[in-house]
Parts: C-alpha cells; sequence; structure tokens
C-alpha cells in the first residue's frame, strides 16, 4: 500500500491537473478530520487513503500553486507516510492520532508536557495491549473475590435476623453465643488514638468472632487479640477461653503439613508411634551391622536410651544369638554359648579385652537426657501460658485455625531469635538456636510472649477470679474493695472485668503511669507462667502438679515462703496487677507511653497505653471505661542493638576410641592360616598370633607366664 | 504522597493499621496549607511519623520544581500544628543516626547515643566508645534514609523529560494486577544510585523516560520488601522489611498511590537473618536479578570489567553514569 502511494506521488502533478475541482469537498473533510472522534479507525485509515492523494491539490489551490513548493510539501509527505519496517506504522497516523487524543479529551493540561506519554499510549494501544486481550475483555471474577463473597453470603443468610423466624419453625433454635465485643465501636474508640483497621476488616473480624462462637459450644470468652503483618500473609487473632473440663479442643486444631510432617502420618498409619525415626535407623543400623561385635547386652543399654516401653524395646533388638568374637570365625557352630573356654591364652586376653571395653561403653553410654530446658514440662491446657487459645486466620472468611499448645522450649527459643513471620503457618522457621516447629508454633509463642508483656489495663478495671475458675457469684459484693485483696496465686491470671468500672482520666492521663498494670501472667525464664522445679522428680502429671502449686500458695503462704528459700535458683516474676512504672524496656527508655485523644473534647477522651517493647501493642480506655487491648504490629519485639545469631555450637564427637577402631597389619595369609588351623585343631598354645597388635604384646606375656604358673 | 489526597490515601493505609481520627486530619489539613503556603510548594507530601516514647514527630516534605531535587523536610513536635525545618544531616551524623540506640524519645534536643568501635580495634568493650549526638540530628538522618530506602512509586507514576526535570506523570493509568506483584513494577523515589541500565536490560518494554529510577527488585536480600494484594485484589500493599512500619500502597489500575511511615524510627538491620527467601522470591531474582547479580559481580573486578565489556565500567563509575544521564 505504501508503496503505491509512494510511487503515485512521484507523479503529483497527474492528479493534481485533473480530480482537483472535484475532490475539494473531500479534502474539506479531512483537514476536520482530526474532530470526528467517532469515526472508526479503519474507515478512517481508508479516508486518509484518498485524502492522501487528494489533498496536496486542495492545498496547492489555496496557496495559489507553486510548482516547487508543492514538491517540498509532497516530499515531507512522503517522509511522514513512511510504513516502518518494525512497527508498520507511519508517522502520518500516528501524529493525527495524537493529535486527536488532545482534541477529544481536551487533557491533561498544559498538553505539550505531556506528548510523548500520549504518544507512547496511543502505540501501545495500537499494538493491543490492554485493550485486545481476550483474558481481559472476558468477563471473570477470580476465585479468592468469588469465594469470599460466597461465605460472606452465607454468613448472612446465617445471622441475619430475618432468618430468625425461618429457623424456630425448623426447630433450630436461635444461636447460643459466649459474650463478643463489639468491634465496630472498638474501632471508634481506636480511631481516636489514630490506630485503628478499615471498619469492614472489623466487622469481618466480628462476624468471624460470632461464628465461632455461634458453632463451638465449648468456647467460653473470645476477644478480637489483633492484627500480625506478615510477609506474604497477615494473620487477624482471636483469642478464646474454653470452658472448663471441655475437652474438644481439637476440632479446628492446626497441625504442621509439610513433607516431615507426612512421613510422619504415614509411619503412624503403619502403626508405629511418632518419634521413634532414630530407633528405626538404630534397628536397620544394627540389622547391617550384624557381623560387627554386639552383644545382647549392650543393645538392652542401648534400646533403654530410646523411651520406649519394654516390649518395644525388645522389638528392636536381634535374637540373642551366637557370641561372636573378634577375629573370630563365624563357623564357630550355632550351638555354642558365650561360655567358650579359651585354652588360648592370647584369644583369652583377646575377649577379656573387649568385654571390657563393651562394659565400659554401657557404663558411659551416652543418654540421650538433654539439656534442662527440654525436661521442663508443658503447662497443660487451660493454665498458665495455654490457658488462653488462639484462633488466627489470614483472610477474614476463611477458617480459623485453633493454634496448637506452647512449650516452654519453643518460648525459651523464640525469645533467642529474631524472625519475620510470612503469614504461612507451615512455613520453616530457620534460626539459630534452631526452633523447634513451624512457623505456627513460632506465631504461637509470640501470642504468648506478647499477651504477656503487651496486655495492660487500668488498675481496678480486672479482678482475680479462682484459682481454677470458681465462678464469681459474689463478685458484685466484693466490688467495693476491690484493691484490697491479696494478690491472687502466682501464675493465675484468670480475671474479670469489674462491672461498672468508673474510670478516672485524672489518674490515668497521669504521666508516672502508676494506675496502670498487668493483668497478664509474666512468663519467667522457664518458659513458663509457674515454676517447675527440676530438682523434684516429676511424680504423676503436670496437671495435678500445678494445681497444687496453686492450692498451696493460697493456703499456706508461710510454708510457700520455706520453699522458696530452700530451692536454690527459683524463678519468681512480678505479681499480677504490679504496675507498669516497674517495667523496664532494654534501651532504657520509658516502655510505655501515654497517647491521649481529642484536646479539644475532654469530655470524650479515650486515653491508651502504647507499649515501645512490643510496638504495636496498644490498650485504650475510654471515659465511660471501657478498656480494650489490641495488638496492630510485625510480631518483633523492639530490640536496640542488631542482632547477632550465635556461633553454632561445635560438633559432637562421634566416635569413641575402642580396640574396633585401631588400626593393626592385616595378617599375612600364612599367619592367617596358622590361626585358623589353630582354632580349628584346638591346636596348642605355643603358637605366636601374628595378628595380635604389638602393644599387647607384654600382656599376653604375663599372662603367658600366669598360665605357666597355673600350670 | 500529597497530603491532599491524604484522606482518601487512608482508606487504604487503615488495613495496616494506621487511622487518622477526625479532628486530626482537620487539625493537619490546616497546617498543612497554611505551611505550604507560606513555602510555596508545588506539593506537600506527608511522610509519617516517628513514635517517640513521650512525643511523636510528624513528617512532612516539601517538593518544589523537581520531585527529585528539590526538597524540603519538617517535622513538628506537637501533633501536626507546628512545623520546624530538619536540617540537612551530616556524613558522619548520616551513619551515627542510623546505628542510634533505643527509642526515639520525642524531644529535639534530647541525646541519641550510640556505641562505635574504631576500625583497628582488637577487641571490643561494651561502653567503651559512647558517641552522643542530638535527637534532631538522628532526626534528619532517619528521615533521609527513610525517603532514601523506602520511598516508592508505581512504574510511570514518575516521569522525566527531555531537560531532565522530574515531575508527577499525568497520564499514568496504574499498574495491571500482575505488573503490581511484582517488585520490578516500584521504583526508588530517589536519584538514581544504580547503573542506568540496570532497570532497563530486563525490560522488554523499556522507556528511558520512565525507567530512570532504581528498582525495589534491586535490593538486597532478595525478599526485603513485601508484596501484598488485598482481598478483593484492588489494592497492592508494600512493606519495607527493613523499615517495619512502612506501607506504600497502589490501587489497581488506577493513578492513585500513595505510602506512609509510622514506625519507632529504627531500621531493621536484622532482615538478613530473618527471612527465608520463598521459592517464587528466588525464581524472580533469576529472571530479574540474576543477571544484576553477575553484572554487579563482574563489575566488582574492575580491571576485567573494563576489559570485557565497553560501557559498563564497574561500581565507581555508577554515579557518575547516572548523574550524566541525569544531564541527558
Amino acid at each position: 500500500m505504501s508503496k503505491g502511494e509512494v510511487v503515485g506521488l512521484k507523479n503529483p502533478e497527474e492528479y493534481y491537473a485533473g480530480e482537483a475541482a472535484e475532490d475539494e469537498d473531500d479534502g474539506i473533510i479531512c483537514r476536520c478530520n482530526p474532530c470526528e472522534c467517532e469515526t472508526p479507525p479503519e474507515i478512517e485509515e481508508e479516508e486518509e487513503e484518498t485524502e492522501k492523494v487528494e489533498k496536496p491539490v486542495e492545498i496547492i489551490l489555496d496557496q495559489n500553486g507553486d510548482a516547487y513548493q508543492l514538491d517540498e510539501f509532497m516530499r515531507a509527505k512522503a517522509y511522514f507516510l513512511q510504513t516502518s519496517n518494525k512497527s508498520g506504522l507511519n508517522l502520518y497516523d500516528h501524529l493525527s492520532d495524537v493529535i486527536r487524543k488532545f482534541l477529544d479529551e481536551r487533557a491533561p493540561n498544559n498538553p505539550v508536557d505531556y506528548l510523548e506519554e500520549v504518544s507512547m499510549n496511543i502505540k501501545r494501544y495500537r499494538f493491543g495491549i490492554g485493550k485486545m486481550d481476550p483474558l481481559q475483555d472476558a468477563f471473570h471474577i477470580s476465585e479468592p473475590i468469588l469465594s469470599d463473597a460466597k461465605r460472606v453470603y452465607a454468613y448472612w443468610k446465617a445471622f441475619s435476623r430475618w432468618n430468625e423466624e425461618k429457623k424456630e419453625i425448623e426447630g433450630e433454635g436461635i444461636y447460643m453465643g459466649g459474650s463478643f465485643q463489639n468491634l465496630l465501636r472498638l474501632q471508634y474508640y481506636l480511631e481516636q488514638i489514630n490506630i485503628g483497621l478499615p471498619r469492614e476488616e472489623m466487622f469481618r473480624v466480628a462476624l468471624g468472632i460470632k461464628e465461632l462462637s455461634a458453632t463451638r459450644p465449648q468456647i467460653a470468652k473470645l476477644r478480637f487479640w489483633g492484627k500480625i503483618f506478615g510477609i506474604q500473609k497477615n494473620y487477624y487473632v482471636i483469642e478464646a477461653e474454653f470452658k472448663f473440663g471441655s475437652a474438644e479442643q481439637t476440632m479446628d486444631l492446626w497441625t504442621p503439613s509439610d513433607d516431615t510432617a507426612d512421613k510422619n502420618g504415614q509411619e503412624g498409619q503403619q502403626g508405629i508411634p511418632p518419634g521413634t525415626e532414630n530407633i528405626l535407623d538404630a534397628v536397620q543400623t544394627f540389622s547391617r551391622a550384624k557381623d560387627v561385635v554386639l552383644n545382647h547386652e549392650f543393645l538392652t543399654a542401648y534400646s533403654k536410651t530410646s523411651g520406649l516401653s519394654p516390649e518395644k524395646q525388645a522389638d528392636l533388638l536381634p535374637k540373642p544369638t551366637t557370641f561372636y568374637m573378634p577375629g573370630a570365625p563365624e563357623w564357630g557352630g550355632e550351638g555354642e554359648t558365650e561360655m567358650i573356654e579359651f585354652e588360648d591364652p592370647d584369644a583369652r586376653a583377646d575377649a577379656m579385652k573387649w568385654e571390657g571395653y563393651q562394659q565400659e561403653l554401657m557404663d558411659s553410654f551416652p543418654q540421650a537426657s538433654g539439656s534442662e530446658s527440654s525436661q521442663i514440662p508443658m503447662e497443660p491446657e487451660g493454665s498458665g501460658v495455654n490457658r488462653r487459645a488462639f484462633y488466627v486466620c489470614n483472610v477474614l472468611g476463611g477458617d480459623w485455625l485453633l493454634l496448637p499448645s506452647i512449650t516452654p522450649q519453643q518460648i525459651n527459643i523464640s525469645r533467642n531469635v529474631r524472625w519475620f513471620l510470612t503469614g504461612n503457618l507451615n512455613s520453616e522457621v530457620r534460626t539459630l538456636p534452631p526452633f523447634p516447629g513451624k512457623e505456627g508454633h513460632y506465631l504461637r509463642a509470640l501470642l504468648a510472649r506478647i499477651t504477656a508483656g503487651g496486655m495492660v489495663s487500668p488498675k481496678g478495671y480486672f479482678k482475680a477470679m479462682g484459682p481454677e475458675g470458681e465462678l464469681p457469684g459474689e463478685e458484685d459484693d466484693e466490688e467495693l474493695e476491690p484493691e484490697d485483696d491479696e494478690p491472687p496465686p502466682y501464675g493465675n491470671d484468670n480475671v474479670l472485668a469489674v462491672k461498672k468500672y468508673q474510670a478516672s482520666m485524672k489518674a490515668l492521663t497521669n504521666p508516672s503511669l502508676a494506675f496502670w498494670v498487668h493483668h497478664t501472667a509474666y512468663v519467667l525464664p522457664q518458659g513458663r507462667t509457674t515454676w517447675w522445679n527440676p530438682a523434684v522428680p516429676k511424680t504423676g502429671k503436670v496437671k495435678k502438679v500445678s494445681s497444687e502449686d496453686g492450692s498451696d500458695l493460697d493456703e499456706d503462704e508461710d510454708e510457700e515462703d520455706e520453699e522458696e528459700e530452700e530451692i536454690p535458683g527459683r524463678e519468681m516474676g512480678p505479681p499480677l496487677f504490679q504496675s507498669i512504672t516497674q517495667d523496664k524496656a532494654a534501651d532504657g527508655r520509658a516502655p510505655w507511653s501515654l497517647v491521649t485523644s481529642s484536646s479539644v473534647f475532654p469530655e470524650f477522651q479515650v486515653v491508651a497505653i502504647r507499649s515501645n517493647v512490643w510496638s504495636g501493642s496498644n490498650v485504650i480506655c475510654t471515659s465511660k471505661g471501657k478498656v480494650s487491648n489490641i495488638y496492630l504490629g510485625d510480631g518483633l519485639k523492639f530490640f536496640p542493638r542488631t542482632f547477632a545469631p550465635p556461633v553454632p555450637p561445635p560438633a559432637t564427637k562421634e566416635f569413641r576410641a575402642g580396640p574396633e577402631l585401631e588400626e593393626t597389619p592385616d595378617p599375612t595369609v600364612e599367619a592367617e592360616q596358622s590361626w585358623l588351623d589353630k582354632l580349628a585343631l584346638n591346636a596348642i598354645a605355643d603358637v605366636e598370633p601374628k595378628f595380635i597388635d604389638n602393644e599387647e604384646e607384654d600382656v599376653t606375656a604375663d599372662e603367658e607366664e600366669e598360665d605357666e604358673d597355673e600350670y | 504522597m500529597d497530603w491532599k489526597s491524604l484522606n482518601f490515601a487512608m482508606d487504604y493505609l487503615a488495613s495496616s493499621g494506621t487511622v487518622f481520627s477526625v479532628e486530626q486530619r482537620l487539625a493537619t489539613q490546616s497546617a498543612l496549607t497554611l505551611l505550604q503556603q507560606e513555602n510555596q510548594f508545588k506539593q506537600l507530601h506527608f511522610i509519617g511519623k516517628i513514635l517517640g516514647t513521650e512525643n511523636d514527630y510528624w513528617l512532612v516534605c516539601g517538593i518544589g520544581n523537581d520531585f527529585l531535587k528539590d526538597r524540603t523536610y519538617f517535622y513538628s513536635n506537637n501533633p501536626g500544628m507546628d512545623w520546624v525545618m530538619l536540617p540537612q544531616p551530616a556524613d558522619d551524623t548520616m551513619e551515627l543516626g542510623l546505628a542510634c540506640r533505643g527509642h526515639f524519645v520525642g524531644d529535639p534536643t534530647a541525646d541519641s547515643e550510640t556505641e562505635i568501635c574504631p576500625d583497628n580495634a582488637d577487641e571490643i568493650n561494651d561502653g567503651e566508645d559512647w558517641v552522643t549526638i542530638k535527637e534532631e540530628e538522628r532526626l534528619s538522618a532517619t528521615v533521609m534514609a527513610i525517603m532514601n530506602e523506602c520511598a516508592v512509586v508505581p512504574r510511570g507514576a514518575l516521569i522525566k523529560n527531555a531537560n531532565g526535570l522530574v515531575y508527577e506523570n499525568k497520564t499514568f493509568e496504574g499498574l495491571s494486577k500482575l505488573e503490581a506483584s511484582q517488585f520490578h513494577s516500584f521504583y526508588h523515589v530517589r536519584r538514581p544510585e544504580n547503573p542506568w541500565d540496570r532497570n532497563i536490560v530486563v525490560r522488554a518494554d523499556y522507556n528511558l523516560s520512565l525507567d530512570f529510577l532504581d528498582s525495589i527488585a534491586c535490593d538486597s536480600p532478595v525478599g526485603c520488601w513485601s508484596i501484598q494484594t488485598d482481598q478483593l485484589e484492588t489494592t497492592a500493599t508494600l512493606r519495607s522489611l527493613y523499615w517495619p512500619g512502612f506501607v506504600g500502597f497502589h490501587q489497581l489500575d488506577t493513578p492513585r498511590y500513595g505510602w506512609l511511615y509510622m514506625g519507632t524510627g529504627k531500621k531493621n538491620w536484622d532482615v538478613p537473618f530473618m527471612i527465608l527467601p520463598p521459592p517464587e522470591r528466588l525464581k524472580i531474582s533469576v529472571v530479574e536479578g540474576g543477571e544484576f547479580q553477575y553484572e554487579e559481580f563482574k563489575g566488582e573486578d574492575e580491571n576485567e570489567a573494563e576489559g570485557m565489556n565497553g560501557f559498563y565500567t564497574g561500581n565507581a563509575d555508577d554515579e557518575q553514569q547516572a548523574e550524566e544521564y541525569d544531564e541527558v
């Protein structure tokens, strides 16, 4: 097409003469062409073709025809009409499109400044990017949005008022729910101190809480704990307290799932309890090492370290068979027992040596007891750090997962590492010291620590309940003397909000912060809220111990004091309801900051305390006495220095030097043959055993002498 | 982002835990209007706030003709009412300020201290060499670092014209969902520090007037940024792991974007120990970062790089090249 035009344009005078008069009108239309915004591009191109041919005619006529000028003009236009080999465009069309776009849209202002971008966009659209994409043109709603909409719709179906009548007819009854907060009101108060979440998110969380409390009868109390930001996803956390004695807490329990977990699961299906991997490997090792010296006692000692029941320990052992001696050939016969009579003193010495070695190995065999910290028992569900349970979810509207109970080891190691949450409960926590568990466990440890360290309330807002959850029947009567009570038993943070709490704004805004107290139990360095005495071997169940602890403390404080004096290294934390003025931050600055809301309307003021140790932990108190804790942060504890992971521990020694590792020269064929002959024929003792190590010669010589003496 | 669009932007930033009360918005708006009027800024960007133990610092940045060069910073010690100009940090305060321990207090005249260790010291004794700087100096160092390392825009939001002037692109139409989920679609708002060709060699559709900035995909380690899209897939949220508290957003397919810093003002230097580069991130680094890293590695050995590659002359000349390109 372009060629044809160029050829045609070489002889402009030809059309110039003939068609000028007829095409004048067309020419005028062509000039106005940029204004016709509705002209589809294809039609426009056709018009341009004709126009290109005819325009010069008109122009020349208007300008009172100069052949020389015409020639220049035609050349310039021919140049503009050159079609690019690369893009297939020509400048003439492109410029007219650019001009038309500016004229059509009259935007932006100062169009000359945006010429390049407009030009670029036109080129892009000409190639169809963003317009001709069949995927984009087709109607499509992505899967997560769709499932989310379905879920929310289901909520409405389930919870909205207009379904209640219908349900009553069906006999299902109205939902029974535990107590939960008014999250939208909470959001309003949070907004006063410039934190919070979008209302939509708050409402979705409220929906989630409502669903949980409606469908899980074992839950006594639910509270929106906060939101933790991760790299890929964020966690919304709901704190739950279960009713006493409810055993069905495994309903939504999150279990780590990945390759290793699957492996464990498969093994579990085969009837082998998880955690026996090492022992299984040991069996294989033993079976492979059949010909190596191992006796039954030795194996028994080894299997005792496995921690299995005696019957299973027996399974680990190879069947007691012949007692093989080092260097002794196997052909000794199956009927032979350990009581081999060695007439050869060398062989006997050898045997003695081996027995001694094995005895020594058995005596000093390393026990897999581990360090002291690994022995600290976990606090049972419903007490201590595991008193609260936490439901988490990544996407509001998704399933809420219950995090498993936390062990003291996990808490302790999480204190020594810094790690970003990714948002995937199953992702790895690759830290040093190695964290025992997946990110779900790490998150649970964080939640326990933040709860212990970052949850405070105004003094007098919470009141301690009985050690094992006596129902607070007389709570209203005792309301008058809340602060004179004895401190609650140590490690028990079972607290209840006092009804009709009157907040004194003046006291709460006191910069000394003396009127704010912790209402959660301190987590000891041991990783428990109640101290576990490593000196006393644990008897019976852990649950019993902890409850006894509590009652002891309650009944006889004197006895407890004595015990404290007796036990060295007892870890003591601050008591419950200790003022936050006692807290210390790692950098020596104030650990808590006071935030007040409006400076204009003190009547509606909201007071808040912000933790500087756990950035993101906030507690607010309104003038009407509504108190709420919330955490909105990254799950990072403030750390004044830069973090340096510890140097890895030295590699453990694998082998203990023993006779089987000593280097000995191989016997010559003759020597070996003679030795075999000697054994086979029960030969007489005056043949020198060549292959015994030279160092042993003295011993053997002595023994020989002894033998001779005996004889 | 310009403070005028702050109200709007807060709808998107609220999901990261930051909300402003009506009262706060009103007060800040009036104060910033006056500040802009006094200083005749073309734009006045709201940076965010640094949380101190007693007071917070509110931070804004006034922008003149050029988006990258004409900048003036202000801070306010009472919640966004009275504004004081922030001094430029000296080179040594820049390092000291970022190394300071502890929280900000909220008092510009307070002391911030840090421990320095001489280069040739054999053993480090705790508390031996304490250096004290004023908190205002530390604040200015922190703000510069945040602006340098955190401030991001989606690709195409800023444009450089033939005179080298950088300004906002009025024809920016937003990133698509696919683009917005990738690190190389977000650029640092700073004078480029990487070689000028580092961005464009990996883009088939490069455009010199758009791709003149450093992409955050070049930041190391891979995965030191977090990009999430929200539940309805309308907004991409960026978060810097080096500066917890930094949140950026971009509403997909619209020219709306912005960012805010709400944090302790302490850089998290521990990022390399704290992340596990996920496989998809690693994949991105292979596709986009791999060649960079390779070239960077070449660049360290200057002689070899000069010998092998004429126009890539090693790290020492990077800045020079960037400036050269500035002049073009």
